[in-house]
């Protein structure tokens, strides 16, 4: 080998060792960031939620006209109660009169409650008021269906509780959404109940559990 | 001529139809939704003899209806092992309600998509007790009607008061039960009693598992047991498997202590499958029984 030949690669050798300490340095600046990545600290997010509870229903008066008839005529009416909650223990539902006044009153006149109660409930008696909810207590599967003034039919209905003795008319076990309850309303009468513009008011009270 | 009829009647069908859907739709608007939603469900909290708690209640109208509603306390005690909650005085029990003030009563008129803060304020009496008391903080909906029935809707806030001192508390598992053969949904009790005078949480963990050891489905629940109260927690297993033989572990952890609930295995399925398995067993055994005659006469 020459000393010209020997000489050339020399330099190559050297040129590639040139290129090799750019080739590091340029990686190392590369690398940089990434260093400076990992010396981020973390954070953690909290977040409580808060426990709700709601309750709806789709009238706030539930109407249940009657035309009497001798024998006795019935209306039937229901209200859907709607309830929804992210307690994950459930809720309570109760249904009661809001005062120790179970009748329905027009002025001097009133009409009675039914003598059935949830647990026993009767076909109801002319003259009488009350309410129902499917499967529930003794009230048998139903379906119940709404009637105008009809013939009083063998569907049984109970008595309103009064409101220091609620009902209770679902209990849950977790968490609810727009879970309802169907209660039927059953009004009466015939010819000897006077007439007039009858009127009581029922508390739906909701709790988580 | 025929065709012009056609087409007519067809409009006119579609033009009733389309009514008949406006009619619809109007009826199921109109049954618009009234009502209240609160928040918290329910608050724990400790005031020393003498001192006050000053808390707020976050009342909504999610509904349809501008509400008008009032606020109010009632005492809080619980009747039976399923704690059904009674909101009215009873003999012998401290009504904690006069301790209770209320910066608003209410609103005539709390709009659609609104809601507003409650601030209440307890304040316990200096000659009062150590050990827990209770009241419901109730949102009650003031609907007003001519005739018919009337109805109202109130949702409530449980309070867990407890005015520290020297308070004793105590408590223990009372029962842990898991029948071996059920239907679905499987189904666990577990029964926390409460011997002490102030109300704790008692966290109920429960899984099940296939025998593989691979988790079915778990729960975890806190319920708060009131003094001198034995409290029934059911846990379900619900939308869980109809069939097939499970092991149920639960621990109750409780006034700084964890208790470890005895191991049980369940076999859940209902009747016509409880019958095939029992005809599967007979079967099989009847199999072995056969086979091993078999074996038996071979060898001789």
């Amino acid at each position: 080998m020459s000393g010209d030949r020997k000489r050339d690669m020399r330099s190559a050798i050297n040129r590639l060792k040139y290129y090799g300490y750019a080739a590091m340095v340029l990686l190392s600046v590369l690398a940089l960031p990434a260093a400076a990545g990992a010396a981020t600290t973390s954070t953690t997010i909290n977040s409580a939620i808060s426990s709700v509870i709601s309750v709806f229903t789709s009238n706030g008066t539930v109407t249940a006209n009657v035309t009497p008839t001798g024998a006795g005529a019935q209306t039937i009416a229901s209200d859907t109660i709607t309830v929804s909650t992210n307690d994950t223990l459930g809720y309570t539902l109760q249904i009661a009169d809001a005062d120790a006044t179970t009748t329905m009153v027009s002025g001097a006149n009133s009409l009675a409650a039914s003598l059935g109660t949830q647990a026993s409930p009767i076909a109801q008696a002319v003259n009488t008021w009350g309410y129902r909810v499917d499967g529930l207590g003794g009230f048998g599967a139903g379906p119940t269906s709404g009637q105008s003034s009809a013939a009083i039919g063998a569907i049984k209905f109970a008595g309103m509780p009064a409101n220091s003795s609620p009902n209770t008319l679902k209990t849950t076990a977790t968490t609810a959404s727009n879970d309802t309850t169907t209660i039927w309303y059953g009004v009466a009468a015939n010819t000897t109940q006077p007439t007039g513009t009858y009127i009581d008011i029922v508390t739906y009270t909701c709790t988580a559990n | 001529m025929k065709s012009v009829i056609r087409s007519g009647v067809l409009l006119f069908s579609v033009a009733v139809l389309a009514c008949v859907g406006i009619v619809t739709s109007a009826a199921t608007t109109h049954a618009a939704s009234g009502g209240l939603t609160i928040s918290p469900t329910s608050v724990d909290v400790t005031v020393a003899p003498g001192g006050t708690y000053k808390g707020e209640m976050l009342v909504m109208n999610q509904g349809e209806l501008d509400i008008a509603y009032s606020v109010y306390a009632t005492p809080y005690s619980v009747t039976g092992e399923e704690y059904k909650p009674y909101f009215s005085p009873v003999k012998g029990a401290t009504d904690i309600t006069k301790w209770f003030t209320f910066d608003k009563s209410g609103n005539d008129s709390l709009k659609i998509g609104t809601q507003e803060n409650i601030p209440y304020t307890i304040t316990v009496p200096k000659n009062v007790g150590a050990g827990g008391y209770y009241a419901t903080v109730f949102a009650e909906t003031a609907d007003k009607g001519g005739a018919g029935v009337v109805t109202r809707k109130r949702v409530g806030m449980i309070v867990y008061l407890r005015v520290s001192g020297s308070v004793k508390e105590s408590g223990s598992i009372n029962s842990w039960n898991v029948d071996w053969m059920q239907q679905a949904p499987l189904r666990a009790d577990v029964k926390v009693a409460n011997t002490g005078s102030a109300h704790f949480k008692a966290s109920v963990q429960v899984t099940v598992s296939d025998l593989f050891g691979s988790k079915k489905f778990s729960y975890e629940r806190s319920p708060e047991i009131l003094p001198q109260k034995l409290r029934d927690i059911p846990v379900s297993w619900e939308n869980g498997a109809t069939y097939g033989l499970f092991k149920v572990n639960g621990t109750v952890t409780y006034l700084n202590k964890t208790e470890q609930l005895p191991t049980r295995y369940v076999f859940v399925a209902n009747l016509p499958m409880r019958l095939l398995t029992v005809v599967a067993l007979i079967a099989f055994i009847a199999l072995i029984v056969f086979v091993s005659k078999r074996v038996a006469v071979r060898k001789k």
